[in-house]
């Protein structure tokens, strides 16, 4: 039970700590793109 | 009633860039279909069936240009060599909203935008929470991204509150699946003796006084 705890504890963390940037980063690709379509 | 995608002009416009986009990479070609659909939704709201409808259907589709024309400014091969349309200074395909600003390269790139990108990556580390649920918020306050890009994003940065329910969820089921098998509580295995060598009571061990013989 801790252990499972434990794992969703960190899973979350992750989660969140990387969710955003991804979506950050993958929102900046996009534009980026649509700027400048050939590079 | 109004006309949507599934007009018969804009249906056969849809078929034929599809048809015309079979020569880009999987993933370019989904982006540049799902593009001109929300092009096409958003050009055709509020747009009547009938003969103005028709009109304006047409309208709408000659000013996209021909599949032909967007897929050869989308850069046919792969992104490799851009085509020699894109080599000269040409207009931006009429499809794509063009920002104002001299240089159309920095001009997506408004205030909100930055706040957007700066607040989910950056600011998550500054500001957790606060940060990305700004960044957030500018992101659909932009008109530069697509609604889609929007929701992906949005599905990225909502990621841990996403996993928590779904991990809440799972607890959930697990405890209710445990309790309903629990309902037949495990019972402590009983000693099984047989009545034959169990005594009946200490007295069967105890030498009765009168039928203990003296020496």
């Amino acid at each position: 039970m801790m252990f499972a705890g434990a794992s969703g504890l960190l899973l979350l963390v992750g989660f969140g700590v990387i969710g955003p940037v991804v979506a950050g980063i993958y929102l900046m690709v996009r534009l980026n793109r649509r700027a400048n379509p050939w590079t | 009633m109004s006309v949507d995608l599934t007009h018969p002009l804009v249906a056969d416009y849809l078929h034929r860039l599809e048809t015309a986009a079979a020569v880009l990479p999987a993933t370019r070609r989904g982006d540049l279909v799902a593009e001109i659909r929300e092009h096409l939704t958003d050009a055709l709201a509020g747009t009547e069936q009938g003969a103005d409808g028709e009109a304006a259907v047409r309208a709408v589709l000659d000013r996209l240009g021909t599949p032909d024309e967007i897929v050869a400014a989308e850069g046919a091969g792969g992104g490799g060599e851009p085509p020699a349309s894109a080599i000269q200074p040409a207009a931006p395909p009429s499809w794509r909203p063009s920002p104002p600003g001299p240089a159309p390269g920095r001009a997506v790139w408004g205030p909100v935008e930055v706040i957007a990108v700066v607040g989910l990556t950056l600011g998550n580390f500054v500001l957790p929470v606060v940060g990305p649920v700004i960044g957030l918020a500018c992101v659909w306050v932009s008109s530069q991204w697509s609604r889609r890009e929007k929701v992906v994003a949005t599905l990225w940065g909502l990621a841990a509150p996403i996993v928590l329910a779904l991990l809440a969820m799972a607890a959930l089921l697990a405890f209710r699946v445990e309790a309903g098998s629990g309902a037949t509580v495990e019972q402590a295995p009983q000693p099984v003796v047989s009545e034959a060598f169990a005594p009946q009571s200490s007295e069967a061990f105890v030498p009765q006084s009168s039928e203990v013989v003296a020496p």
